[in-house]
């Protein structure tokens, strides 16, 4: 069980190094325990071939070859073997023997370098860990991958001195042991020297690893973020401008953040991706930008989907607003919705009542399709015309009160309450809206939204020919007029709008258009015998 | 090849971009032996399609491949690979689902490739969510994607709202590493112009990339001669424009997805969608693409009739000899312009149908006068109307910010009220997204200050350093386009719209029916012109952000052995924030015109309506 242990600690200590080590450690802790037994068998652990092939035998038996230690799967394999050793170096076992018989460094000294190693969580020194491991590896991987031939250099580990070894051999060791010997040197500088921020941040941006740990004064954190900002790397930016935020205290941290926007813009950023909303909060209050508060709080009062929940949310991002002035017409704004959304629940809830009654012939012939609350203003003043069309101004889903209360223009009302009675071709009321009354009691047709578009609206609600007639009238451009009559067929006011631009030849040419003995096309030709009109053709 | 050397200099091969990104793919899936599932990131599907297809997937390992939502992933291998955007919300949704899988006991082997970068923000995430230890994860260097001999893509749509609404500088250090990639390619680009302050970082960031690289000799010669780094707040009102060329309108219409087009039923005559790629290498795409819509269908009708010809050519085949000829060398080709005349005559019905409808006359001539400047009062009615009918949102919108972009903001009582209408029209809810609107400058109130006070605004902030210029960004002083000005100054406007040659057009503006040519695209060619920026220091000026330019001494060294001698006139444009269709068909336009052959780098291909959605607040 000690193994288990010990390995879940290496693993633990390893993390930046090397994930794959992780993943084995963590999946094949069964395995471990095996291992262990297997171990404590042996009295000369530098056979280290031996070792492999029945490690690998060993677990092929017990995982079954399909799993992760495949046969080809040489480095899985190699890497259980040297971490398992490296660990137990570190206790004084066998394996720091058979390291001294190869390394000659003292036995402290490899402790203290597997140690360095493998507690590297921080990038700046995972170079070291890396060669290490690499070297590990190198030893372990080569007798197994070349098991069938001879190999110097596991001759060397199992017969030092006895066996002979060439003299280039030994110096190329050795050579290799100076410069790992350097290597943890400047590990272990490096470790708690920091190196230029500029240097670090480059490592970033480049994905390399790196460490933020050695910056430990105030002077080099903010050094640390200008350099991030200068190289313009937002990745870089975030991460210094978060281990700023998590290495001093808050006051310091908002007062070297406002002087710096581009690290602020990032901040913000991450917190909205974050989803750290109250924290976002917290920072826009800081920074005095209440406008994105807003912002902020509205889009979270809209969260809840239900009609009557989003009123709620809503109202109560309007009170918290209320003494700040320069947010006076947003949230006005918000008034309005929260107004509208309680309009929308109380007329659904009559209407409800009104449909369930079944008398209503609009609702009988065209049951809502749609829920009203939560649509747009707009959209309920359409449904209002459509449903409430004639009810006195004082009822809640009068078209009227509600162009009232909200203080619609005269074109939104028009748009709306036409488009809905053209809907329900009631032509009669069309008229009525389109007339207005003047001061001496006397009648007018007028049309906000130009007649043209009345006659857009009408034809396409297939409104009979004599109704558009009516309306094409009240076109003032004759040439515009003459056009959307010959489009609809309205062949009196073509004849009407010809007549008055004196065209004959024009005249003369629609002869065809109308139908052979219709009315129309006896209309057609009294004015084109009629002498009154002078002709300009 | 014959088309090469009709349209000048030769451009450098972009398939080379491909190849690597699909190659280092392959390594990833093969560093991991075993069957694996793969996760894909929505965002990367289509992008990808363009890489590798699904059976090079499957010839590597891939068992299954599933979409990445917030639904469990079961699959049977032990091994899963995830292939992402580095997003901190992917990474998160990543580690949710591992940790379901620790709690089912679940146990498999995780691999999660980010692309185009491993960010260490994202790592971060899986520290906090304590699932690091149970990852590996890789990198894709999957930048620009090449969706056609003259154009390539980051495909990185949100870059936009990223950095030019939030300030986002993440996507920079990989915008950057494209152009470190293609230079090591196609060797190192002597000439660099830039306008905007994206811009001027990534100009920044590549120099820092390459001198990390160090002196390298570069084994292949130069062959690209000129780089154009364009940020695009520079010209915001071109892509918000509708689009009248033939690529850009199957863009607005049907939605062009990295370079490929999906017809539906109405465009194939069948009651099958046919999706088809749309490249240079389709003869009759390749005559049409860059045309204004009215000149294409008389196009298409005889190239119809021509194909008649050559089909009734087997009628007249006189032996044996000349009929095998015939099936197996012109029958095929002849077949596959057949089928691609028939969709581009289906899609062209389409289109026609769709811009015959009621208001499209009167919503182009509304463009037109916010463009020119003339008949503003009538342009605002036209949109005020639109408001009222509960038009297409997004339309509407862009109709808006074309308004403001135009006018420099607009006057507080038409803000006001068209800013209520709109809500009431589409809800309160939208507020989110004219707050988005207003902090892009795109839709904007005019400030009461005179329009000199404004103008030194502007120029002070764009000598502000970079710290200071966002400050001003947040302040949300109104970044002012100038647009009259500057259209002035480029003459983006012809003299005479009414006799406009759009068949044979002489001038960019062909693009925008005669009516406009595109800022950004004038702005180029002037650039290019002179070499640099003098002489056009007085527009510059009225454009936001800072202009650059790095010449190499044009000296016989310049003109190094091995050196493209055609590279001086080959140019790349990068679009920082998306370019249009249009803009690439104006680009080749001035590339004919002018002779120089121009490659176009995009964030990602932009229109008027993704623009918009892009900041949308609120769906």
């Amino acid at each position: 069980m000690a193994g288990k242990d010990q390995a879940r600690m290496a693993a633990a200590a390893f993390t930046a190094d090397d994930e794959d080590y992780w993943e084995e450690s963590a999946v094949s802790s069964s395995k471990k325990n095996m291992f262990d037994d297997e171990e404590e068998g042996f009295t000369v652990l530098g056979v280290s071939e031996n070792k492999a092939a029945r490690l690998s035998s060993a677990l092929r038996s017990t995982v079954g070859a399909d799993a992760l230690f495949a046969d080809d799967d040489n480095d899985d394999i190699t890497w259980e073997t040297s971490s398992n050793i490296s660990n137990s170096s570190s206790h004084g076992s066998i394996t720091s023997d058979y390291r001294s018989a190869r390394y000659t460094p003292p036995t402290n000294r490899s402790g203290s370098l597997s140690t360095s190693s493998s507690s590297r969580s921080t990038a700046a020194t995972v170079t070291l860990g890396t060669s290490q491991d690499n070297s590990l590896s190198v030893q372990f991987n080569k007798p197994k991958m070349t098991r069938s031939e001879p190999m110097s250099l596991e001759d060397a580990i199992v017969d030092v001195p006895a066996k002979q070894v060439t003299a280039t051999e030994v110096s190329k060791l050795e050579t290799e042991i100076q410069f790992l010997r350097r290597q943890v040197q400047l590990g272990e500088r490096a470790r708690w020297t920091s190196l230029p921020v500029k240097e670090t941040i480059k490592r970033i941006i480049l994905g390399q690893p790196y460490s933020l740990e050695a910056y430990k004064s105030l002077q080099d954190k903010l050094a640390l973020l200008d350099a991030a900002i200068k190289m313009h790397d937002g990745d870089a930016i975030t991460i210094t401008v978060l281990f700023l935020k998590k290495t001093v205290r808050k006051s310091i941290f908002q007062q070297e953040l406002i002087k710096r926007p581009v690290a602020i813009n990032h901040l913000i950023h991450f917190l909205w991706c974050h989803y750290d909303l109250d924290e976002l909060e917290e920072l826009y209050k800081m920074l005095r930008r209440m406008e994105d508060v807003f912002v902020l709080k509205y889009k979270q009062a809209l969260a809840p989907s239900k009609a009557a929940g989003r009123a709620q949310s809503i109202a109560a991002v309007v009170r918290s607003f209320q003494h700040d002035s320069s947010l006076a017409p947003d949230s006005t704004l918000l008034l309005e919705q929260c107004t509208l959304l309680q309009r929308q629940l109380q007329i659904e809830e009559e209407d409800k009542k009104i449909a369930a009654g079944g008398k209503h012939p609009v609702f009988k012939d065209h049951p809502p399709k749609a829920q009203l609350p939560l649509t747009p203003l707009t959209t309920t003043l359409y449904y209002c015309s459509f449903y409430h069309y004639n009810e006195s101004d004082s009822s809640l889903s009068s078209p009227l009160s509600i162009k009232r209360d909200f203080q619609m223009s005269d074109k939104q009302y028009t748009w709306s309450a036409l488009n809905a009675l053209a809907k329900l071709h009631r032509w009669k009321e069309i008229e009525a809206l389109l007339t207005s009354k003047n001061w001496f009691g006397g009648t007018k047709m007028k049309a906000c939204i130009g007649f043209e578009k009345v006659v857009e609206i009408l034809s396409k609600q297939k409104a009979p020919v004599d109704i558009l007639s009516k309306y094409l009238a009240y076109i003032e451009d004759p040439n515009e007029r003459l056009a959307l009559a010959a489009k609809h067929k309205c062949h009196r006011i073509v004849v009407d709008t010809l007549i008055q631009l004196k065209d004959r030849a024009a005249l003369e040419d629609y002869r065809l258009k109308t139908p052979d003995y219709s009315l129309e096309r006896q209309y057609l030709i009294t004015a084109l015998n009629n002498s009154q009109v002078k002709w300009k053709n | 090849m014959a088309v090469s050397a009709v349209l000048g200099p030769k451009l450098p091969d972009l398939q080379y971009l491909k190849r690597l990104a699909r190659d280092q793919l392959v390594h990833l899936l093969e560093s991991s032996p075993g069957r694996k599932d793969l996760v894909i990131d929505p965002d990367l599907m289509t992008p990808l399609d363009r890489i590798a297809g699904a059976s090079l997937l499957k010839q590597h390992g891939v068992d299954k491949i599933f979409k990445l939502d917030r639904t469990k992933i079961h699959g049977g291998c032990d091994q899963l690979v995830y292939l992402v955007r580095s997003k901190l919300t992917t990474t998160k949704l990543i580690a949710d689902q591992i940790t379901a899988d620790i709690r089912d006991n679940r146990k498999r082997k995780y691999k999660i490739i980010m692309t185009p970068r491993r960010l260490q923000v994202c790592d971060m995430v899986l520290e906090h969510e304590g699932v690091f230890g149970l990852v590996s994860i890789e990198e894709l260097h999957l930048d620009l994607i090449p969706l056609d001999r003259d154009l390539l893509s980051m495909e990185l749509p949100q870059f936009f709202r990223d950095y030019f609404l939030h300030g986002d500088q993440t996507w920079l250090a990989s915008i950057a590493k494209s152009l470190v990639n293609i230079q090591s390619l196609f060797g190192p680009i002597p000439n660099v112009y830039g306008q905007g302050r994206c811009a001027k970082m990534v100009a920044d960031m590549v120099d820092m990339m390459m001198s990390e690289l160090g002196e390298r000799q570069s084994p292949v010669g130069c062959e690209i001669g000129h780089l154009f780094l364009i940020d695009r707040d520079v010209d915001y009102v071109t892509p918000l424009c509708t689009q009248v060329t033939y690529e850009g309108l199957l863009d607005d219409i049907f939605g062009i997805k990295s370079g490929s087009v999906e017809f539906g039923p109405d465009v194939t005559g069948t009651d099958k969608s046919i999706k088809i790629m749309l490249s240079g290498e389709d003869e009759v795409f390749r005559a049409i693409r860059d045309r204004h819509f009215s000149n294409v269908f008389g196009f298409l009708s005889a190239k119809a009739k021509e194909l008649q010809t050559s089909y009734d050519k087997r009628h007249n085949l006189k032996s044996v000899q000349d009929m095998k000829q015939f099936v197996s060398e012109e029958l095929s080709n002849l077949k596959k312009q057949h089928k691609a005349l028939t969709l581009h005559i289906g899609a062209c019905e389409t289109i026609t149908k769709n811009k015959s409808r009621g208001d499209f006359e009167e919503q182009m001539r509304t463009e037109h006068g916010l463009l020119e400047g003339v008949d503003v009062r009538e342009c605002i009615n036209f949109i005020e109307e639109s408001i009222n009918r509960q038009h297409s949102r997004t339309e509407v919108l862009r109709l808006l910010c074309m308004l403001s972009s135009t006018q420099g903001g607009l006057p507080s009582k038409d803000y006001k009220s068209l800013k209520t209408q709109f809500l009431q029209s589409y809800g309160t809810e939208h507020l989110l997204t004219l707050h988005n609107l207003k902090k892009l400058g795109l839709f904007v109130e005019q400030q009461a200050q005179d329009a000199t006070a404004n103008k030194l605004a502007d120029k002070m902030a764009a000598k502000l350093t970079d710290g200071m210029a966002s400050l001003q960004l947040q302040l949300q002083l109104p970044k002012k386009s100038q647009f009259r000005a500057v259209s002035r100054k480029l003459n983006l406007i012809p003299k005479s719209a009414e006799n406009f040659e759009l068949r044979n057009p002489n001038d960019m503006a062909y693009v925008f029916s005669g009516a406009y040519a595109p800022l950004s695209c004038k702005l180029i060619e002037q650039v290019l012109q002179r070499e640099g920026w003098t002489g056009v220091e007085d527009i510059a000026k009225l454009l936001p952000g800072d202009n650059f330019v790095h010449l190499k001494a044009k000296s016989a060294k310049g003109k190094a052995s091995g050196s493209n001698p055609d590279s001086d006139k080959i140019v790349l444009v990068y679009f920082l924030g998306g370019c249009s269709y249009t803009e690439v068909s104006a680009l080749r336009f001035l590339g004919k015109q002018k002779g120089y052959r121009f490659l176009v780098a995009t964030t990602a291909l932009t229109n008027g309506g993704r623009l918009i959605e892009s900041v949308s607040g609120w769906k």
